[in-house]
């Protein structure tokens, strides 16, 4: 799978200057889709189906608690697809007897809302199925944000199971040096603070070697030594940028917080299509932090991408093309 | 504030001062909401003002809202506005906000109202019986005929106390709280005075202060603000922040380019150092020992105190 034209052109560069540092650089989301349907929706949602057949411990789970949360989550992601992608889908409502149509999928369900006996699958699960983000529910008591629900088949070097039910700054755990500067407590007091129908969003970057998006901790001993294998011949093939397109949104009738993240993948080769984004992806690479190098899972070939960075970007051609 | 446009299609006098008022959606769908929420309504009087009322409707039902308003003694005139006006009547709402959510993990809730302080259970009650959750209502007010929803909680049988002032009837606090179940969240909606008594009575059992709700309604914007001066350190402009602009409005119509993000003091994006000056900090991103340094203001939504403010800019 690579991205045509379209999806580079579309791909949701994150750097904004030439060093990177944490902030919580978030953004209102206006006039646009909450989930995004892209060309790599039918291979994403066969992917996920996959591995949640294969295992779904781990992958999935919502606690007992969270039975209005789910429904909140189907309300919003039905009402979200049918109305920026009315092309692909419907959903027609008649009082509680609710008909679904996903003509991309070619699925057609009528139920009643709020009675989870009249779906095949509970509401969370159901409707997160079919699109492309991974997505975690929390609830928020007690003056804090629980993981109290989730599905994640495409994460960025973490585990949901290791994560269930963990209070925000817990499973914020591993992030270095943010704690201390006193980012998630300011996160979390953003978040908690979320209004209805006043969604916001922010990006997170890392790299991946090979265009997989399963880099979960379950799964750590089949792409985990694939990093080893990165040289400069291979580097802008193997070698990926991941983003994270995050979106925060309050689920009004249970008051919790639903946190969509879509993970797009592409390739240094492809990449380098855009002289820019190459200048700028080689300074952040050279200027960033060791401790950050480590924590996202570069140190193996770091420094081989800025090596392939450095031959592309000093190739007279862009330079002209910059003057 | 033109967030949801609703027309009035029912009223009904719940008690001799109070009325419920069924609204529905004009233009598109309502906002869903959880229970214990509250919205603005506006009152388009000649000063134009919002008050804020909870629903208390079911959160599950998707086609209208209610509100109960008391006809306010001190009232600034909204409760007043809204008492005469009659079905077919639009109004401008807000969307709907929450101070007073349920903990989803209880174990069981007892929710304790006087008088309207009623509004805000009622609308708990239908999440907490879809659950199947254990509950009390002890509800004091002067009379039968002075209690709002009387007759709809009657369906709920002996799990909701009355306490009529009128027959002397008093809510004792500890008898209430004793002897509940581990994981007992207490819901409070009442006076001042009984407040401080149920939240002493249930200190005194042991009970966690996160177990422990109040109503604390969301302050809606008045915008009364005052106008002061930012002098930029750097070029020693002067700009004026008239009182219904921010700072960061104000330097970006001085063509000022200024950084931000969330534009609601939540991101920290748009921090400018204070050299000279008080600030009014109305963030919620700086902690309490941030505030007082008093060096920092974040141009979206903080103000100054004094007349000026010196920026680094």
């Amino acid at each position: 799978m690579t991205n045509s034209p379209k999806a580079i052109k579309n791909f949701p560069f994150p750097f904004k200057s030439d060093a990177y540092m944490y902030s919580v650089n978030i953004q209102p989301v206006t006039n646009e889709a909450l989930f995004d349907v892209d060309e790599h929706y039918h291979g994403e949602i066969e992917e996920r189906d996959r591995i949640l057949q294969a295992d779904k411990s781990g992958r999935y789970f919502a606690f007992p608690h969270m039975k209005d949360a789910q429904w909140d989550a189907l309300e919003i992601i039905m009402n979200d697809l049918a109305d920026y992608y009315p092309e692909s889908f419907t959903l027609t409502q008649e009082g509680d007897r609710w008909t679904w149509l996903n003509k991309k999928l070619n699925l057609e369900d009528t139920f009643t809302f709020l009675d989870e006996t009249t779906l095949p699958y509970e509401p969370f699960e159901y409707i997160s199925r079919q699109v492309q983000e991974d997505i975690i529910l929390l609830d928020q008591r007690e003056g804090d944000l629980f993981l109290d629900a989730g599905i994640l088949t495409f994460p960025a070097s973490w585990s949901l199971d290791f994560d269930a039910g963990m209070r925000f700054e817990e499973f914020h755990g591993p992030v270095p040096r943010a704690h201390e500067l006193g980012v998630f407590k300011k996160a979390k007091a953003f978040l908690m603070r979320v209004q209805i129908g006043k969604p916001w969003t922010r990006l997170n970057w890392t790299m991946t070697v090979n265009r997989r998006l399963d880099t979960s901790l379950e799964t750590y001993a089949d792409w985990g030594s694939d990093r080893n294998t990165v040289t400069l011949d291979n580097c802008g093939e193997k070698v990926h940028l991941r983003v994270e397109v995050q979106r925060f949104v309050r689920l009004p009738r249970s008051n919790g917080l639903m946190f969509p993240i879509h993970t797009y993948l592409i390739s240094l080769e492809e990449l380098v299509t855009n002289p820019d984004w190459t200048r700028r992806l080689y300074q952040v690479l050279k200027n960033l932090p060791p401790d950050l190098v480590e924590y996202k899972g570069l140190s193996l070939y770091h420094h081989t991408v800025i090596t392939w960075l450095s031959q592309v970007v000093d190739e007279p051609e862009l330079a002209e093309f910059h003057s | 504030m033109n967030e949801q446009v609703v027309r009035v299609v029912e009223i009904e006098k719940l008690t001799p001062r109070i009325k419920r008022f069924r609204l529905v959606s004009v233009n598109g769908k309502l906002a869903s909401f959880s229970p214990g929420s509250h919205l603005a309504v506006e009152i388009p009087l000649a000063k134009r003002q919002y008050n804020s009322y909870s629903l208390c409707s079911s959160p599950y039902q998707t086609n209208f809202y209610d509100l109960a308003v008391l006809l306010s003694e001190n009232s600034r005139g909204g409760s007043e506005y809204l008492h005469q006006i009659t079905t077919g009547t639009e109004l401008k709402l807000g969307l709907p906000k929450n101070s007073f959510a349920l903990n989803s993990l209880a174990r069981k809730y007892i929710l304790i109202a006087g008088g309207i302080g009623i509004t805000p259970l009622i609308s708990m009650l239908f999440v907490i019986t879809r659950h199947q959750i254990p509950f009390e209502l002890h509800y004091a007010a002067k009379s039968p005929t002075e209690c709002a929803f009387y007759r709809f909680l009657q369906q709920y049988g002996d799990r909701v106390k009355f306490y009529f002032s009128e027959r002397g009837n008093r809510l004792n606090p500890k008898q209430i709280l004793q002897e509940q179940p581990l994981g007992t969240h207490v819901y409070l909606c009442v006076p001042q005075s009984l407040r401080e008594d149920c939240r002493g009575a249930a200190s005194a059992l042991g009970y966690p202060k996160s177990a422990v709700h109040r109503e604390l309604f969301g302050a809606v914007k008045t915008n009364k603000f005052k106008p002061f001066t930012a002098v930029l350190a750097r070029s020693e402009q002067r700009i004026d922040v008239p009182q219904d602009k921010t700072l960061l409005e104000a330097l970006e119509a001085a063509g000022i380019k200024a950084n931000y993000s969330c534009r609601a003091g939540g991101c920290g994006a748009c921090e400018v150092k204070v050299i000279e000056g008080e600030i009014n900090h109305l963030d919620s991103y700086y902690s309490p020992a941030e505030k007082a340094e008093q060096n920092r203001i974040l141009t979206c939504i903080s103000r100054a105190k004094s007349k000026q403010l010196v920026i680094d800019l």
